[in-house]
């Protein structure tokens, strides 16, 4: 089939506010996710940045239907995904599967690592316990674990371990697509390579693609094919990975990166820190024109008048009236080209 | 690539972990804490006693309305806890007494917690319109002194075993609905039950096997206390004479009938007295056991 597995359309999703005004009458909207629009092809790996509640995790549920977009569609294969879910949700869910954040709170603890791995074969395939024991075992082999462990409960492993589990839930059903929600965020650092590789080693055997939300842009340049950034709950920038670690255009991009340190001394003593001024806006009230553009140190008249459009094409694009021109300097990138 | 190699040691590091203890589900745990409270266990001691006297008992101790004996006998080699107004052998009334008590406390919490765990789960799955319309009534319901509703309730329904422990599971479910709603509600947001979603798993698999396990430790607390506090509303209602019907052995009955001559008989009070405290103590204390060992916080 040609065409990107998965393709969002300006997809906007609004949660009622606060109360707000007399007696609480009316509501204010939060606007998590603003007109976001990108492809994703089959087998590869998007990584997703921005600051917590800049939407990208809102977007990962978005696509994965367990929040109803406001507006605009995701389409699987050309399909939208809502009707397909509504048409036949199991379907819908052999097709797009998801890692969570918290390797703690996502496995549920009154069951057994057996019994959470051996439900997608039940809800799907109808198989009893005892006959997906022998699919179960492989799962576990397969996350580097081993098939003793599936009469454990999630509370007697590690957070690198329960993350395993974690990933080996979402392949039970042979997905597409898993969205990743900041998978190794909340593991230990000696950790996270671990499961980042066993993440690539997965996708090279079984070429499902990767949305891949993370905060930290070295994790994401070490998995990603591209990258796109989000600000406020606007794409600001999107292109492929080397594009947007050497030559990010969007000042937030770049002050992403000036963020990052250096693991050698005498390149971080030279590293130029841009420092953004102020805290991100409130989503329940963003600034106008461009999101960014009240931290922005390049922001003038224009920036405030008018949303800037996403101009590029496939490779690369931006959403900025003001796009810095010069490539990425060496000590502004998190890891040395 | 530097990444790379450090990649492996961690994999290697995160594998070295693989190999844990041996397997210790939570409630093994939690038995383990039980055992260590010497209070709690001492509860569980009286339960399990009071359960083989309810059990066989009866079988072994005289006719509880066999009225043959002297009135007011002290306790003597023949009736251990002497007789009563009636000349009934004290110690064969309150063994029948605690039986009663122990079926009416368990039946009555057995049909209480059934009817709130419906109420809760259904307020704090659908939340909403639902929610608000059962809770404003379990308010409402929590506002009414406790035996004035008791006693209209006998009033509706006449006296007897039957109604008393229709009255005390019509009362007693309100807690168990607040508490399981308030489970509900915190289980229904965490990751678990979005990533049981996210398999796919259907909406009832999910409230069965997702949410009802845990938001139960709670319940089994108040299941506990609840048997206690159901036998005590009964001596309560038998002793204002709106429970159970006048010759059948009830503890609150035997108090009540024993009040006029507790100066002169006090083993009349002394005995059925001692039955109600140690059948509400055990349960009690076996409650408050089960409350450290589940660790749970909000009951």
């Amino acid at each position: 089939m040609s065409g990107p597995l998965l393709e969002a359309r300006n997809v906007v999703k609004e949660f009622p506010g606060p109360r707000q005004g007399f007696l609480g009458m009316s509501r204010a909207t939060v606007h998590a996710v603003n007109d976001v629009s990108f492809t994703l092809d089959r087998g590869e790996t998007l990584g997703v940045v921005g600051e917590s509640g800049c939407g990208k995790s809102t977007l990962g549920r978005v696509i994965m239907r367990l929040l109803p977009a406001t507006a605009g569609q995701v389409l699987l294969d050309g399909q939208d995904s809502a009707a397909l879910e509504r048409a036949d949700s199991r379907a819908f869910r052999r097709r797009v599967q998801m890692v969570f954040q918290d390797p703690y709170a996502s496995l549920n603890p009154r069951m057994t690592v057996g019994e959470i791995l051996a439900e997608p074969f039940l809800v799907h395939q109808g198989m009893k316990r005892s006959a997906s024991t022998a699919r179960v075992a492989e799962l576990l082999s397969i996350v580097g674990l081993s098939p003793e462990h599936a009469s454990r409960y999630p509370h007697e492993f590690s957070g690198g371990q329960r993350q395993r589990v974690g990933i080996a839930r979402a392949l039970a059903v042979e997905p597409d697509l898993i969205v990743l929600d900041e998978p190794v965020s909340a593991l230990d650092v000696s950790i996270q390579a671990g499961v980042v590789n066993l993440l690539r080693k997965l996708q090279g055997e079984r070429g499902m693609a990767y949305f891949f939300i993370a905060h930290d842009l070295s994790v994401v340049r070490h998995i990603s094919e591209r990258v796109a950034v989000m600000y406020l709950g606007r794409m600001v920038e999107i292109g492929t990975r080397d594009r947007i670690y050497r030559e990010a255009r969007h000042p937030y991009t770049r002050a992403l990166m000036s963020a990052v340190p250096i693991p050698d001394p005498t390149l971080e003593r030279q590293r130029q820190r841009i420092i953004l001024e102020g805290d991100v806006p409130s989503p329940i009230d963003p600034p106008s024109g461009c999101h960014f553009r009240t931290r922005c140190w390049r922001a003038t008249e224009i920036c405030a008048n008018e949303v800037p459009p996403m101009t590029g094409d496939a490779k690369h694009a931006f959403a900025c009236h003001h796009p810095v021109e010069t490539p990425v300097q060496l000590g502004e990138s998190p890891v040395p080209a | 690539m530097e990444l790379d190699v450090t990649a492996t040691e961690a994999d290697n590091l995160d594998r070295s972990l693989a190999e844990v203890g041996p397997s210790r589900s939570l409630l093994s745990d939690a038995w383990r804490r039980f055992r260590r409270n010497r209070l709690a266990m001492f509860g569980l001691v009286l339960v399990v006693f009071l359960i083989v006297v309810a059990l066989i008992g009866p079988s072994l101790v005289q006719d509880p309305l066999d009225t043959g004996g002297i009135s007011k006998e002290k306790p003597t080699n023949q009736h251990w806890m002497g007789t009563d107004s009636l000349g009934r052998d004290v110690m064969a009334r309150v063994v029948h007494g605690i039986r009663l008590s122990l079926f009416i406390g368990l039946i009555a919490t057995v049909a209480q917690t059934c009817l709130g765990m419906l109420v809760g789960s259904v307020a704090g799955w659908f939340r909403g319109w639902a929610d608000t319309v059962l809770m404003r009534f379990v308010d409402i319901m929590l506002g009414i002194p406790y035996l004035v509703l008791a006693l209209a309730m006998v009033a509706v329904m006449g006296k007897g075993v039957t109604a008393v422990i229709i009255t005390l599971g019509l009362t007693a479910w309100l807690q168990t609905a607040r508490t399981v709603r308030a489970g509900f509600l915190q289980v229904r947001e965490l990751e678990y039950v979005e990533a049981a979603r996210a398999v796919g798993v259907p909406t009832r698999r999910i409230i069965v096997r997702h949410v009802l396990p845990n938001v139960f430790q709670p319940v089994i607390v108040l299941i506990a206390i609840g048997i206690g506090v159901a036998i005590l509303s009964e001596a309560a209602l038998s002793y204002l004479g709106v429970g159970v019907k006048a010759p059948a052995p009830s503890l609150g009955l035997m108090i009540s009938e024993s009040q006029s001559s507790f100066t002169t008989s006090p083993h009349l009070l002394f005995f059925p007295g001692m039955g109600i405290v140690l059948t509400v103590l055990g349960f009690m204390l076996v409650g408050d056991g089960l409350r450290d060992a589940l660790d749970v916080k909000d009951v």
